[in-house]
């Protein structure tokens, strides 16, 4: 009988320490500008190991904070890898769309054509951010959806989760490809339109119509 | 004819007597506050910050719930929340400590009232049940001392 390695295993517990043991690992620098300079005398990473650095960490030009947030968000199974292959892809596909549609457009028009695909990504991330989250809160038995205020960076998580969720059902049966139906996505909310920005504007409203239990809040 | 409300017809019913009712004070509980308020469960005012919600909703309601034309009453709701979510904390934090002329409020709270009372406690309060029933040596049992024999429950 063949043993197969297993690809991976379900943790079903949080680690309770690190596999590094912190007397002789320390952090490995992800900064460029810090990357350059030379290690003061005192350092300890001058003698002691440095932990392995993160797969998005690595120091680049091109670190971007909602791509790298995005890419965790649409990852499925651990799969952080795939899941940046699928990013990076519609990425790639904003781009080369904005760069056809440059290339058509009179000289006057060209300037207004937004050729990074990140700045896409960003704006269109930005315009899916609800304003508010709908919470259960039970009272007398009964549970009620109760409109609560929401930080930036949950509206961002919200956001990038609802626009996962629309491409998932797209891409379902292999109807289309992630990467695609994403790249759709991002370009449609970036001109405040798609499925995405339709289902803030549902929550909008459901947190509109349930504003009498505000004051069940906290 | 001559009329006096001692002689009028409700004053004169059966088992009524002429005279005026005669009301004899006793003092069951000392005439004086107690050493401690009840504490209720502390809280800050409560601010949900309705205003700018609802200020909010029009907004949304007027644009047909998109989100980007109320950037100003987003901003206006999130700072409500964070200022109310930040007293909130600090009232937390003085009514757990107890302390005297600290927190934004004028007046003090109830531990703080009680943390008072402790150090300068009501003279001559007394001990919980007020009014003892005590019986003197040479009186006896059998008198009603206490006019409890008609009382229900249990004759002292």
């Amino acid at each position: 009988m063949i043993i197969r390695p297993c690809a991976r295993l379900i943790s079903t517990s949080a680690p309770s320490s690190s596999r590094y043991d912190a007397k002789v690992f320390r952090e490995p620098i992800s900064d460029r500008e810090q990357l350059r300079k030379p290690l003061s005398a005192d350092d300890e990473r001058n003698f002691l190991f440095i932990k392995a650095l993160k797969s998005d960490e690595t120091p680049t030009f091109y670190r971007n904070h909602v791509v790298d947030k995005l890419v965790r968000v649409c990852m499925t199974d651990g799969r952080k890898e795939m899941s940046r292959k699928n990013v990076l892809a519609a990425l790639e596909i904003i781009k080369r769309k904005q760069y056809q549609a440059w290339n058509k457009a009179s000289d006057d028009e060209k300037p207004k054509i937004e050729l990074s695909a990140f700045k896409i990504a960003e704006v269109g991330i930005d315009n899916c951010k609800p304003l508010m989250k709908l919470q259960g809160v039970t009272r007398g038995g009964t549970t009620y959806q109760v409109p609560f205020p929401i930080e930036d960076s949950e509206a961002e998580f919200r956001a990038m989760k609802m626009m996962r969720d629309i491409c998932r059902q797209k891409a379902k049966h292999g109807e289309t490809f992630f990467k695609d139906a994403l790249a759709a996505e991002l370009m449609l909310a970036s001109q405040n339109e798609g499925a995405t920005i339709q289902a803030k504007q549902e929550l909008h409203k459901t947190c509109e119509a349930n504003r009498a239990y505000a004051h069940y809040r906290g | 004819m001559f009329y006096s409300p001692v002689l009028s017809k409700n004053a004169l019913a059966k088992g009524r007597s002429v005279y005026p009712k005669v009301e004899i004070f006793s003092e069951v509980l000392p005439l004086c506050g107690k050493d401690k308020v009840n504490q209720k469960k502390s809280k800050a005012a409560a601010s949900s910050c309705t205003q700018e919600l609802q200020s909010l909703f029009g907004c949304l309601r007027k644009y047909e719930f998109d989100s980007l034309p109320c950037g100003k009453q987003n901003e206006a709701y999130k700072e409500c929340v964070k200022a109310s979510a930040k007293a909130a904390a600090e009232y937390k934090e003085t009514s757990k400590k107890g302390a005297l002329g600290e927190g934004s409020s004028q007046s003090m709270t109830t531990a703080q009232f009680n943390k008072l009372m402790q150090l300068f406690p009501q003279p001559d309060l007394g001990q919980s049940p007020y009014r003892q029933m005590k019986r003197l040596p040479s009186q006896s049992y059998s008198d009603d001392l206490f006019h409890r024999k008609s009382m229900p429950g249990k004759p002292s």
